[in-house]
């Protein structure tokens, strides 16, 4: 795939994902946050393998957790944030996956926060964009590169 | 008549999403359970009966898969429909989780009122 299809899936994605389970929106493209502090990733392998990653900050992510669980934010601890900022990570990717052209099954990873390290930028194609959503920025990034 | 349904995801948010979106669908549950796993899913299900199981594919210990194949293997537990609730769309993965012996499978993100459509399909109308 080239990388604007790339970018274009990740836009679908994104759009899909939020509106269908977190009730919210993207409001449009915009610079990544670079203080945001919460990353998780999942790792994809099949014929395509590679990692989808998203990067948020603490409020957005906290506001995104309230919209998915059906709670107040207050009510929510940071353990569950993070639960739910993995969960973003790993709908995003069975999303952008199960839209790249049919190419037999994938396996996903456990989604994990990454704790502020360095994206993974191993693969050969790597897309990043960022949205503008409610409290924050979510920046989403794929890397993938094609298996033997 | 009320549905027991066992919700089997290693994500704890997940459990309490799913449990939200059957709430939302209007459909009578008399019990939920919960589990992380598919192994702890067996478990449980040896233990207590339940209507329906909606389960993710990717989890640590037992996957998906394996809970199905297991399920199917089972004389007393191969009657309880599954609905297989996972991020992955893609045909293929959804034929393997049909032929292994899932009834039902919903891709993430979805809308309550695909669920509510699966669980109709799966069950029957008269039960929801």
């Amino acid at each position: 795939m080239s990388r604007n299809d790339l970018d274009r899936l990740l836009t679908l994605a994104v759009d899909d994902v939020l509106e269908t389970m977190f009730f919210s929106e993207s409001s449009g493209p915009c610079q990544p946050d670079p203080s945001a502090e919460l990353e998780a990733d999942v790792a994809f392998t099949g014929e395509t393998s590679g990692t989808v990653g998203v990067r948020i900050a603490k409020a957005a992510a906290a506001s995104l957790a309230a919209s998915f669980l059906g709670e107040s934010e207050d009510s929510l601890s940071d353990i569950q944030i993070g639960h739910v900022v993995c969960e973003l990570a790993n709908m995003l990717c069975g999303c952008i996956v199960s839209k790249m052209p049919a190419r037999g099954c994938f396996t996903l990873g456990s989604p994990g926060l990454r704790g502020g390290k360095a994206s993974n930028s191993n693969g050969i194609v790597q897309v990043q964009q960022s949205f503008a959503i409610e409290r924050g920025i979510l920046t989403v990034s794929m890397s993938s590169s094609e298996s033997a | 008549m009320a549905l027991n349904i066992l919700i089997v995801d290693d994500s704890p948010v997940m459990r309490v999403f799913l449990r939200k979106v059957v709430q939302l669908t209007g459909l009578a549950v008399g019990e939920y359970c919960e589990a992380g796993d598919g192994e702890a899913a067996l478990k449980l299900l040896h233990e207590q009966w339940v209507d329906l199981v909606l389960t993710d594919i990717n989890m640590p210990r037992m996957n998906g898969e394996e809970l199905v194949r297991q399920l199917e293997s089972d004389e007393m537990l191969r009657d309880i429909p599954v609905i297989v609730v996972s991020t992955d769309a893609s045909p293929e993965r959804i034929s393997r989780m049909m032929k292994l012996g899932a009834k039902g499978y919903i891709s993430k993100p979805f809308v309550p009122e695909t669920l509510r459509d699966e669980v109709e399909k799966v069950l029957g109308v008269q039960h929801v």
